[in-house]
């Protein structure tokens, strides 16, 4: 809202210039900028949400006279005689608290006088004629939207607050036509409806240059109902601004004097009188505020008078004895409800600058354990794949249809308020983001793409869960150098603990395979099937490799595990390399397993050492065996039977033992 | 035998050699000409030999400059054949690239997130994480966020597709990390001091200075007897650890619904130093933060056991803290996980 420094001046004494005016005002938190036009100057202020009462000359002129330490002088407002009125005004239940409707005869409609059209124009309003422009300079005067209806034009000699018939259409004074549902609440005549209540008026009851008779309407309307109906028919209006968020009740009968006499002033007409719908019961509240409360609890000691000051500036009542004050809180700041809100406005006044800095001693942080270990595991993750070349992502975690059914994703949770088709369902893990990312870098021919996210599992299972998962993505030219790749960091990040991988089959990834550890499922990886990245729209000819790994249950295990001192050999190894022919199904695994079982007790160290493809296709491995005694250095002969015991379990086990 | 002349050649030959072999010398040649020189049949055995038979006036002088030119000769043969030990290849381009994979880069936002978390850790508060699917208790009611208020529209949370829980409402996306002062509080006994981090949604289109998803770090402490003053002292030990040294704090009251009294909280501008400048808007003044004490009732939902224990709420925005930092124009390069963006931080 901008407005008029001689404006505030008529209602405000104060020496201050502009900058200083906008600077105290948006140290008290009502941030205010200033400004100049046609000579005079403005200042233009923010509101926060729960202060409407500034959305009013008289609102920031109390800020003004708060700060001063002084009073405002209140507007002079004439009581009006409720007289006898020439229509019948009706309110249906909930659709309005308090309803003036103000009846003048005889307005001879013209142009506002320039004093007046000139403060509309500095606060953004285009100046109309002198009756339209009365209500909006009350309004900014009281900040009670108030509208006047052409009465020649409200047909039945009935005026009706009720919510609109389904089906039921207004053209309001923009010139839209407007469809209504029963949500609306609408002020309507006889026949329709002539105005979209606290929004807008209807093109069929608006004042024009042959009105005569006026209908003054001030209204409290129920604030939700007018932001339903404001944000489904997205209109945004002065009126429904302040409506929505909270109007002074007591405002409404005196803006309504207020501007019947102002009208009656400028356009000549008489006022008649006026009817009135009234359910408003008297807003009363004294809130006990002990005078020790600004030093407990901020730290500053400031003398009683100049509280009562601040409060009384501000238009709180105070009362005060032995200590406490009672401030009796007026009808336009019904958000000071409990005595932190009351100490909020002393000590935003005093200057929270004059609040000193204070390090506490923290007492005992009774939040620790858990949460540290976490921490300290994904650290550690993170470490350990930057160091081996990944980068981090952060990936959006809502994401498409498209995206949903190329990697085959079932029961995913939805959002009701889409932005975007883009952003439909949430997402499981990051193996979508990672793609889109994958597909980003090569679109700008980004080389050695190596990504990596840390993200929640949005889904059914983990409703106010956190689940945290790995997910991993690594491009590699060649097949088995992106498995080993995946394996490594496999190692890197699961090597405190046992694993078993398990193949399996899967219809995103091939040479899929799952991670367990104690029977629990840590995770899986495999590659990223072509015809899935085809239906990303990402083309490569490298092979891209996924892995995922459930952060919660590798916690788990990492919270588990026993890291205990094991000796170290004193003594030199004797070694012995043996090298073998696989046969079928053998893998490097079930023949460390077996040498293992046969090794003996000084069998400390199983290494591959070599690995040989034959021209004619076979595959052959080298093991290189270590034996050790803990007291004394080995003998080669001592360790003999125990060799022999590995090549004949081998031999058993149908293995073809190469050379030894 | 004019010996003067001979040790003359002699000293002028040496100069000659360290001058050739200055850079390199193999042990064969070095071997050659300590030989040549220092051997049997060499210059310096002549001259000894000559000394024997010498005038008796000339010895003395004689004697002194043999053994003298004997010593240059053999320490320079010392000298060459030790350099020679400690000869190696050396590298010829030093500017030549390094080797790939080079270090995979953390992501700035998460690199933000350790910084300014690990000041409150060294500060005494502990470090908690939280669920990203919320529910309207803990997300708007538990944090007195009255169920009129705009923020609950559709328009600005995100509200999950799933029937609500019949006690704790709608589930959500959460729309801010505040949730997790209840959260934390209803598991944990007083005292207690958090520091938050975490992804938060709110229903916005994406444009280069919107995302309907960010991040937010939420803090609070709350103990006997916490006042404002702690809240202040709190926020400038960070500033000052965080943005620079000598910076300072500006307080502007604010509104928010779980705090009573409520703040906004600006730093000076480290650029201009207050003068104003493109980066403040001119204004010397950049804003950070919001805080406030925690509001009585967000108190009220609050296990009995904290019942008489005050406490104070802040909360900042990992991406605004950002692109201030490191001037980034366009929120979206966060999300686009372009290696060019990721690698250079
Ligand atoms: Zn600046």
């Amino acid at each position: 809202m901008r407005v008029d420094i001689d404006w505030l001046k008529e209602f405000v004494d104060f020496d201050w210039d502009l900058v200083q005016l906008a600077d105290r005002l948006t140290m008290a938190g009502l941030e205010a900028y200033y400004g100049q036009e046609d000579g005079i100057g403005f200042i233009e202020v923010e509101i926060t949400s729960n202060r409407s009462d500034w959305l009013s000359v008289l609102g920031i002129a109390r800020e003004i006279a708060a700060l001063k330490r002084t009073q405002i002088s209140q507007p002079e407002i004439e009581q009006i005689a409720k007289g006898q009125v020439d229509y019948r005004l009706s309110v249906q239940e909930d659709c309005a608290v308090r309803y003036f409707g103000l009846r003048i005869d005889g307005v001879k409609v013209g142009p506002s006088p320039e004093w007046l059209s000139r403060r509309l124009r500095a606060a953004g309003i285009r100046p109309i004629n002198n009756v339209v422009d009365v209500t909006n300079y009350t309004m900014l005067l009281f900040g009670q939207p108030l509208h006047a209806f052409d009465f020649a034009r409200i047909e039945g000699r009935e005026l009706l607050v009720r919510r609109a018939k389904k089906g039921e259409r207004i053209v309001t004074l923009d010139g839209e036509e407007r469809l209504l549902t029963p949500s609306d609440i609408v002020i309507a005549d006889s026949n329709r409806p002539v105005a979209l209540a606290g929004i807008m008026g209807g093109e069929n009851s608006e004042v024009g240059q042959d009105t005569r008779f006026i209908l003054l309407e001030s209204a409290m309307f129920p604030r939700v109902d007018i932001r339903k109906t404001r944000q489904r028919l997205g209109i945004n209006t002065e009126a429904s601004y302040r409506f929505e968020r909270e109007i002074d009740p007591e405002a409404v009968e005196r803006a309504c004097f207020y501007a019947a006499k102002l009208i009656s002033e400028l356009s000549g007409g008489s006022i008649l009188g006026y009817d009135v719908y009234d359910k408003y019961a008297p807003f009363e509240r004294i809130i006990s505020f002990p005078m020790e409360f600004p030093l407990e609890y901020a730290d500053v000691n400031i003398p009683l008078e100049e509280q009562v000051r601040i409060l009384t500036g501000l238009g709180f009542e105070c009362d005060v004895k032995e200590g406490i004050i009672d401030v009796k809180v007026p009808s336009f700041r019904q958000d000071v409800s409990l005595k932190e809100d009351v100490l909020e406005e002393v000590l935003r006044i005093y200057g929270y600058d004059k609040i000193p800095m204070v390090m506490p001693g923290i007492g005992l942080n009774n939040l620790r354990g858990r949460y540290s270990l976490k921490e300290r595991l994904l650290s550690e993750i993170r470490c350990k794949l930057e160091a081996r070349g990944l980068s981090e992502a952060i990936s959006f975690s809502l994401i498409s249809e498209k995206e949903k059914e190329a990697l085959s994703l079932k029961g995913l949770l939805s959002v009701e308020n889409t932005i975007s088709q883009d952003y439909l369902f949430l997402r499981p893990s990051a193996i979508s983001g990672l793609l889109s990312a994958l597909k980003t870098n090569l679109s700008y021919g980004n080389k050695y793409i190596r990504i990596y996210e840390i993200s929640q599992a949005l889904t059914r299972e983990d409703l106010c869960v956190e689940r945290d998962v790995l997910s991993i993505l690594v491009v590699e030219e060649e097949l088995n150098a992106a498995f080993r790749a995946i394996k490594q960091i496999i190692e890197d990040i699961l090597g405190f603990t046992d694993i078993e991988i398990k193949k399996a089959k899967n219809k995103i990834l091939s040479s899929f395979a799952e991670i367990y550890s104690n029977n629990k499922r840590l995770g899986f990886f495999g590659k990223v099937r072509n015809v899935v990245l085809k239906q990303l729209g990402i083309k490569t000819r490298d092979v891209v490799f996924y892995l995922e790994v459930d952060l919660s249950e590798l916690l788990g295990l990492w919270e588990d595990r026993k890291l205990v001192y094991e000796s170290i050999p004193l003594y030199p190894p004797v070694e012995r390399d043996i090298s073998m022919w696989l046969g079928g199904r053998t893998n490097y695994q079930e023949i460390v397993d077996i040498i293992k079982k046969a090794g003996g007790d000084y069998l400390r160290t199983i290494e591959l050492i070599d690995v040989f493809h034959s021209p004619d296709g076979r595959l052959s491995y080298a093991y290189r065996l270590r034996f050790y005694h803990p007291d004394r250095t080995l003998k080669e002969e001592e360790i003999d039977p125990d060799f022999e015991r590995i090549i004949e379990a081998l031999k058993d086990a149908s293995i073809d033992v190469r050379a030894v | 035998m004019d010996w003067k002349k001979e040790i003359q050649i002699l000293e002028e030959t040496l100069e000659q050699l360290k001058a050739r072999y200055a850079d390199r010398i193999d042990l064969k040649t070095l071997e050659e000409l300590r030989v040549k020189f220092l051997g049997k049949k060499g210059p310096i055995k002549a001259l000894f030999d000559f000394l024997k038979i010498a005038p008796k006036d000339e010895k003395r002088e004689l004697g002194q400059a043999v053994n003298r030119i004997k010593g240059l000769f053999e320490s320079w043969i010392v000298e060459m054949r030790q350099s020679l030990e400690y000869h190696e290849e050396e590298i010829r381009d030093l500017t030549v690239p390094s080797r790939l994979p080079s270090l995979g880069h953390r992501h700035i936002i998460t690199q933000t997130i350790d910084e300014i978390t690990s000041v409150f850790k060294g500060l005494g508060f502990a470090i908690a994480t939280g669920p990203e699917i919320e529910q309207e208790y803990y997300n708007f009611t538990a944090l007195n966020i009255d169920i009129t208020h705009p923020s609950r529209d559709a328009f600005d949370t995100f509200y999950l597709k799933i029937p609500p829980d019949k006690k704790k409402g709608k589930f959500l996306l959460r729309s801010h990390t505040s949730p997790m002062q209840v959260r934390i509080m209803e598991a944990i006994s007083p005292p207690v001091a958090a520091i938050v981090p975490g992804r938060v949604y709110r229903p916005d289109a994406v444009d280069a200075s919107h995302s309907f998803m960010f991040h937010q770090i939420e803090g609070f402490l709350v103990d006997k007897a916490v006042k404002f003053s702690h809240l202040k002292g709190v926020l400038l030990e960070f500033a000052r650890r965080y943005f620079y040294e000598d910076v300072k704090l500006r307080f502007r009251p604010h509104y928010f619904p779980f705090t009573e009294p409520s703040a906004e909280v600006d730093i000076s501008c480290q650029l201009c130093k207050g003068e104003g400048c493109s980066a403040c808007k001119q204004t010397g003044w950049i804003e950070v933060l919001g805080c406030g004490m925690i509001h009585p009732n967000v108190f009220k939902h609050l296990p009995s056991e904290y019942e008489g224990y005050t406490g104070f709420a802040f909360g900042m925005g990992v991406e605004r803290l950002c692109m201030l930092k490191y001037g980034i124009p366009d929120i979206r390069l966060f999300y686009s996980n372009d290696l060019r963006f990721l690698s250079q931080f």
